[in-house]
């Protein structure tokens, strides 16, 4: 049976689906939100592969690894909305695309 | 002691220079007592010399060990033998009245303290020549004379012909330099030693061959140019743009016959080629008749007696080629005083007249100035060789060497009708007649420090030709016997006299125009379109290579490649930060990728 016992295979097909799909939220969509969110479904994907092969490995030091990680995650989370909230206030928009000052 | 003597000679002038150029520039007055004071010094210490030891013996001063490599030893020597203290005692006498003449003849200039250290300078460098025991030591002060004579001739620099004129000087004297210093290279290897103590003993040897014969040319070159002889003579007329002093104390008296001093040094080697003494004799014969030609028809004061000067140095050069050192001293010390006076008395002259130096501008200057007058008077009687003065007696030492060759006798006796023509020319048209300029009409005699000096050097011009320079130097010259010489000499030098009182008495212009005397014979030209057009084209090539290649190709061109780069990689950044992170996200796989098939990833 396939689902009888969930593997590594499982867990790192899973990862590598929300991988994908936060990918494809980066890339594609315009606002920014939306981009930060589909970067923390980055972050999790990747915590999510590392914590698995960690179990299946037998390293617990990965859980401490993947603490840090989401710790580090939340932090730049919260400055990234801040920058989001002053960027807001200047341009009155969160369309990525408008977002090209620094170009020569 | 004595043996430091020439030491101290050497080297008071060079500290007065020093000290000038530190610390007294802004004192013109304690500069000019510090540069006359130490000028003073060396010439008592010259006389000193001069009047101890034996007249034959050398007296060697202590040497110091300069270079040494590979069989080459160069010392810095100083050496006081006969010969030495009298050009010494020569060369700082005459530098000393020089000194108190510029004393007045600078009085106004605001920048005397830099033309008194300059003259220093020139005296250090000058002694330097005189007393160097070898080749490579006189080199050293050779070029040092080269250097105090452009800044002496450019003195008056915001005068463009002056600064010309300097340049001249000395890219004309690096050609004859050139020569030089293959000579002395030559002479070290075919001799193996460049001291001039040892020269005579190592050319009896008897080396022969070509070899010697452009070792000894090579040498003469170097005299070419130091003493203005063809074809490197162009410098010297022009050089008359300096102050008046200067082209009487470099320019007529010591610097110019530096070339003819070193000649005599190094003499051995030239004697072992007859084919080097008889250029060098035929080169001054020719040079005796050339210049003095040209004078006949320069209207500008000075340049007639640089002229006079170039044909006079010939016969000093045309003495030594025919191997008979006495006379060409003793004709190069007579002339330093006798055309030191005349130099002086022409500044004394341009001086009265306001910085006028076109004769035909002068006239009528024998009432005005009386005193110039009849020095001038004795210092042309003393250059044209009429006796009982001193010219007469060096100049007959001359000719009766000649009395051998009649080619040579005939040209420099020529020579000598055509002096006594320019000489009689120039004093007639300036002293003589009615002023016919408004500077001649205010002439005044000048400040007694320039009386002082003219009326000493217008006694020795008389007198020093009874001083025993031939038996001082131990030459062993013959007594004189009276040859047919003397009385050709002496009569075409008269003769010369008289078509100059005909044509030139009472004259108001020019009643003659030799379009080639006037033109030099048109060498200057020559020169002009044949070396100095090419340097220029050269120097034109050179500045297009520069131009276009260094500085547009490659400089330039690196810069604009880097723009151009930038330019283009400036496209790439679009300002899309999804399209960075697509492009990094696919450089990423890209990069995992290969890792993974080139199987680094284990």
């Amino acid at each position: 049976m396939i689902f009888s016992e969930i593997t590594l295979g499982h867990y790192l097909a899973l990862s590598g689906f929300l991988f994908i799909i936060g990918l494809a939220g980066v890339l594609l969509r315009r606002s920014l939100l939306i981009v930060m969110m589909s970067l923390e479904l980055l972050l999790n994907a990747a915590n999510l592969a590392l914590v698995a092969v960690g179990r299946f490995q037998g390293l617990p030091d990965t859980q401490v690894a993947v603490f840090f990680v989401i710790t580090v995650a939340a932090a730049e989370v919260a400055i990234g909305l801040a920058i989001l909230v002053a960027i807001f206030r200047v341009k009155k928009t969160t369309a990525i695309d408008s977002m090209s000052s620094l170009r020569f | 002691m004595i043996a430091y003597t020439p030491y101290l000679i050497l080297l008071l002038p060079l500290v007065a220079a020093v000290l000038i150029r530190l610390f007294l520039h802004p004192f013109p007055k304690i500069a000019v007592t510090c540069s006359v004071g130490a000028c003073l010094l060396s010439f008592g210490g010259s006389l000193l010399l001069l009047a101890s030891g034996t007249p034959s013996g050398g007296m060697a001063a202590p040497t110091v060990t300069w270079i040494e490599f590979a069989g080459l030893k160069a010392n810095f020597g100083l050496v006081a033998d006969p010969l030495a203290r009298m050009m010494a005692a020569l060369v700082t006498g005459v530098a000393f009245l020089v000194h108190i003449y510029s004393i007045g003849y600078l009085s106004k200039d605001p920048s005397r303290s830099r033309f008194f250290a300059e003259l220093s300078l020139f005296v250090f460098s000058m002694l330097g020549i005189v007393f160097a025991d070898n080749l490579v030591t006189m080199f050293i002060f050779w070029e040092l004379v080269g250097l105090s004579s452009y800044l002496l001739i450019g003195f008056w620099f915001d005068r463009p012909a002056a600064g010309a004129a300097a340049n001249k000087a000395f890219l004309v004297n690096r050609i004859g330099d050139f020569g030089f210093i293959l000579g002395i290279l030559g002479t070290w290897s075919l001799f193996g030693t460049i001291g001039f103590a040892d020269l005579p003993s190592r050319a009896s040897a008897g080396v022969a061959g070509w070899a010697v014969t452009a070792v000894g040319l090579g040498l003469f070159c170097g005299c070419l140019g130091k003493s203005a002889q063809f074809p490197l003579h162009v410098w010297l007329p022009d050089s008359m743009e300096g102050p008046t002093p200067v082209s009487s104390l470099l320019h007529a008296a010591t610097m110019v016959v530096a070339g003819v001093y070193m000649l005599i040094r190094v003499l051995p080697v030239l004697e072992l080629s007859q084919v080097t003494m008889t250029t060098i004799a035929w080169v001054g014969g020719i040079m005796t008749l050339l210049p003095a030609m040209i004078a006949c028809q320069q209207n500008d004061i000075k340049r007639i007696l640089a002229y006079s000067t170039l044909s006079e140095i010939a016969y000093m050069v045309m003495a030594v080629g025919l191997g008979v050192t006495g006379p060409a001293m003793y004709h190069l010390m007579t002339h330093a005083f006798f055309k030191c006076l005349l130099f002086l008395a022409s500044g004394s002259v341009i001086h009265g007249c306001h910085e006028e130096q076109d004769i035909w501008k002068m006239g009528g200057l024998s009432k005005r100035m009386p005193f110039t007058y009849r020095v001038t008077w004795i210092g042309t009687i003393a250059l044209c060789g009429i006796p009982p003065v001193s010219g007469f007696w060096s100049k007959d030492a001359i000719f009766t060497a000649t009395a051998s060759h009649p080619g040579l006798a005939a040209v420099s006796m020529l020579a000598g009708f055509f002096t006594s023509f320019f000489m009689l020319r120039m004093i007639l048209v300036a002293f003589g007649g009615n002023p016919r300029g408004e500077g001649a009409k205010h002439a005044h005699e000048g400040p007694p420090v320039m009386v002082v000096p003219m009326l000493i050097l217008a006694v020795l011009s008389i007198f020093s030709g009874l001083f025993p320079v031939e038996a001082f130097l131990g030459a062993g010259h013959e007594a004189h016997h009276a040859s047919w010489t003397l009385w050709v000499s002496l009569l075409v030098a008269l003769a010369g006299f008289i078509p100059a009182y005909q044509i030139y008495a009472g004259a108001n212009q020019d009643p003659v125009s030799i379009p080639l005397l006037r033109g030099k014979f048109y060498i200057d030209e020559f020169y002009q379109r044949f070396f100095v057009a090419g340097q220029d084209g050269l120097g034109r090539l050179a500045d297009a290579f520069e131009g276009w290649v260094v500085r547009g190709f490659i400089v330039r061109g690196s810069g604009v490649m880097a723009r151009a780069a930038g330019q283009g990689l400036r496209l790439v950044q679009c300002g899309q930060v999804q399209i960075y992170a697509a492009v990094f996200i696919v450089g990423a796989m890209l990069l995992v990728g290969w890792l993974i098939r080139s199987g680094a990833w284990k």
